[in-house]
């Protein structure tokens, strides 16, 4: 419905303001500082007015409201700019890397093709996997094939991404030395062959991913199927006669997506900030791992930067969840509001 | 809750079927077991063995495993199966600390937004704004923004440990909240409560006598999975190199040193990585096996 979409949007909008400024307030506690990297042969009233130069005296709120500016308003400018050739954003400041004194969205955009393949591709696969797994398993619980999914998805629900990369690379790359076990983000794919080594070199990090998220996702698609078989439409369906493929897919399916097309958009960007770590252990140098090196760098900009982007990501999930909701359940189109929070 | 009985007198009667069922399942036993061992192995696996898990023994670095060693030793030639029995000690405190303060906060508020109904919309906007947050990266920033000050005023490793347990508590509460405010405004529909209320019984006895007992079961759930990834969460925080200091044993910080060394001593990276995911797999069972002896609708099924 266009007003219940109107209205969630709205909603949005606070929401991003309030979590930008509780990454905001908590970095503004943060002891570095822009200046400390400065000569100390600087004498202190230029130091005073290199600061005043930097805003760093403005009360915090005129420093956040400074920030939102850049960051909402200059960014997305520079982008266009860069994608379209166009000037619209002249010679404004930008946000600026304490570590690199390069724009920080310039260095997020090198780094984020190859988080989006490595992480992307591995929850694509993970879903592709979950859910006809799900799916079957719950069509026909209690049987061989049920109690295998549900014992592997426990298995993998249960190991960390942080040990089953581990496991593989001993497994894979020292034991069978079929696949390296740091990815080379220098390879540049020009022929086959270079086509090769990269589909190879993504092997391992791609299906630490997908490992991770088939297991966290077909447990919850079975639970979903195995409630949506119990209503009562079910039993009627069965009753007419149908097969059972159709009651499954035709009849069950449709109930059982609701709450895990939830979920799939929730975990979405999840994935992102989760992927830091494995991002770490195969040395891909994705937007999680420039985080990593950036708060060991002490380079608050970049810090806040990425954080705000993965909780705009976060955010925007929600958003899309509810919205898709609303066009999947016919009660919310009848204009039944579901009550927030009870799911 | 229990539907067949013509009077909800006892709960007793109730509750043994529960265990018994409980105990029945197969998941639950093998979750138990497996906790149970891991337990043990934490209490008083040190005082049986007996090393030292800090001592540096230069002549003996790197080491297989040896009857004196069973399970090696590390590059400075510590032993490592004491360490991993000092891991399991930090990392069990760790999250039996964080799950304690998470279950505390989920509490509070998930029982204020039931019962207290103004307070019920900004309760639960916070708490979707929490679940919005994106809790690794604000974890890692926690770290990074105040090790050092904590660190001055209680000594690194006691600071360390305080930082984790409030860093992983406060980003852990929120479905224990949702969940309980579900649980609350359902049991205050049913007769019972409604009963009490009548009867005159203060809301503060109302919610000890007979909302928290009746919801117990879904909050012990919850405060199992939250065990669960509060472990995962400092395991993942060591080994990104953003936990306890380096000469601290934990287990996320053992399966971090182990990855230099995976060529020369594979096996080293097993034993830490074995026992996160023990652990974990103990509780997750346990979860599951309680969740689905004690869910009304599942009990006819469970063989």
């Amino acid at each position: 419905m266009p007003g219940r979409a109107l209205r969630r949007i709205a909603v949005t909008l606070p929401t991003v303001l309030l979590i930008s400024f509780v990454i905001f307030a908590l970095l503004d506690a943060a002891p570095g500082d822009p200046m400390a990297q400065m000569p100390l042969t600087i004498p202190p009233d230029v130091r005073a007015a290199m600061r005043e130069a930097l805003g760093l005296d403005a009360p915090m709120l005129t420093q956040f409201g400074h920030w939102l500016w850049q960051f909402f308003v200059i960014e997305p400018l520079h982008l266009m700019d860069r994608l379209l050739g166009t000037g619209l954003a002249g010679e404004s400041a930008r946000v600026i890397s304490w570590q690199t004194r390069a724009p920080v969205m310039d260095t997020v955009i090198e780094r984020l093709p190859q988080t989006l393949w490595v992480v992307g591709l591995g929850y694509l696969i993970g879903v592709l996997i979950a859910l006809p797994a799900g799916i079957y398993a719950a069509a026909r619980p209690h049987s061989r094939f049920d109690r295998i999914a549900t014992l592997l998805a426990t298995l993998g629900f249960s190991l960390p991404t942080f040990f089953t990369g581990v496991l593989l690379i001993v497994v894979f790359s020292v034991g069978l030395g079929w696949f390296p076990s740091i990815y080379d983000t220098t390879l540049r794919v020009t022929s086959l062959d270079t086509l090769g080594q990269q589909l190879r070199q993504m092997v391992l990090p791609v299906s630490v991913i997908a490992l991770y998220n088939a297991a966290q996702i077909s447990r919850f698609m079975r639970a979903a199927m195995r409630d949506a078989l119990q209503e009562g439409h079910i039993r009627t369906a069965r009753a007419k006669g149908l097969s059972e493929r159709a009651v499954v897919l035709g009849h069950a399916l449709r109930g059982a997506m609701l709450p895990v097309v939830t979920v799939l958009a929730l975990g979405a960007p999840q994935v992102f900030a989760g992927a830091i770590i494995t991002e770490q252990v195969f040395r891909v140098n994705g937007l999680g791992q420039l985080l990593i090196t950036a708060i060991q760098a002490n380079d608050l900009p970049m810090v806040q930067t990425l954080t705000v982007i993965f909780a705009l990501l976060i955010v925007a999930a929600n958003l899309l969840a509810d919205l898709a909701y609303g066009l999947l359940d016919p009660r919310i189109k009848a204009g039944v509001d579901r009550h927030h929070g009870r799911g | 809750m229990a539907v067949a009985e013509p009077r909800a007198l006892p709960a007793a009667p109730g509750r043994a079927r529960a265990l018994r069922r409980l105990l029945a399942a197969r998941g639950v036993a093998t979750g138990g077991a497996l906790l149970a061992a891991l337990l043990l192995g934490a209490l008083f696996g040190p005082l049986l063995w007996g090393q030292d898990p800090a001592h540096i023994d230069l002549t003996a670095r790197n080491l297989g495993a040896s009857p004196a060693h069973p399970l090696g030793t590390d590059q400075l030639g510590r032993d490592l199966l004491a360490r991993l029995m000092a891991g399991a000690r930090v990392s069990l405190a760790v999250g039996l600390s964080a799950t304690g303060l998470a279950l505390l906060i989920g509490t509070g508020v998930g029982l204020l937004a039931g019962m207290v109904r103004w307070l019920d919309a900004p309760l639960m906007r916070l708490t979707d704004l929490c679940l919005a947050l994106p809790l690794l990266p604000l974890l890692l920033l926690m770290m990074m923004l105040f090790r050092a000050p904590l660190a001055a005023l209680t000594g690194p490793e006691g600071g360390m440990f305080l930082l984790m347990v409030a860093a992983i508590g406060l980003t852990s509460w929120m479905q224990i909240a949702r969940l309980l405010r579900g649980e609350v405004l359902r049991l205050q529909a049913l007769e019972f409560t409604r009963a009490a209320r009548a009867l005159g019984v203060p809301p503060a006895r109302l919610v000890a006598r007979h909302i928290l007992p009746n919801a117990l079961s879904p909050i012990l759930v919850s405060a199992a999975i939250c065990l669960a990834q509060a472990i995962l969460t400092e395991s993942a925080l060591s080994f990104l190199g953003l936990g306890f200091p380096p000469d601290f044993p934990t287990w996320g910080r053992l399966l971090l040193e182990a990855i230099d060394h995976l060529q020369t001593n594979p096996g080293r990276a097993l034993w830490p990585g074995g026992a996160i995911t023990a652990t974990v797999l103990g509780v997750t069972l346990l979860a599951d096996g309680l969740t689905e002896a004690l869910d009304p609708r599942r009990r006819t099924r469970v063989p």
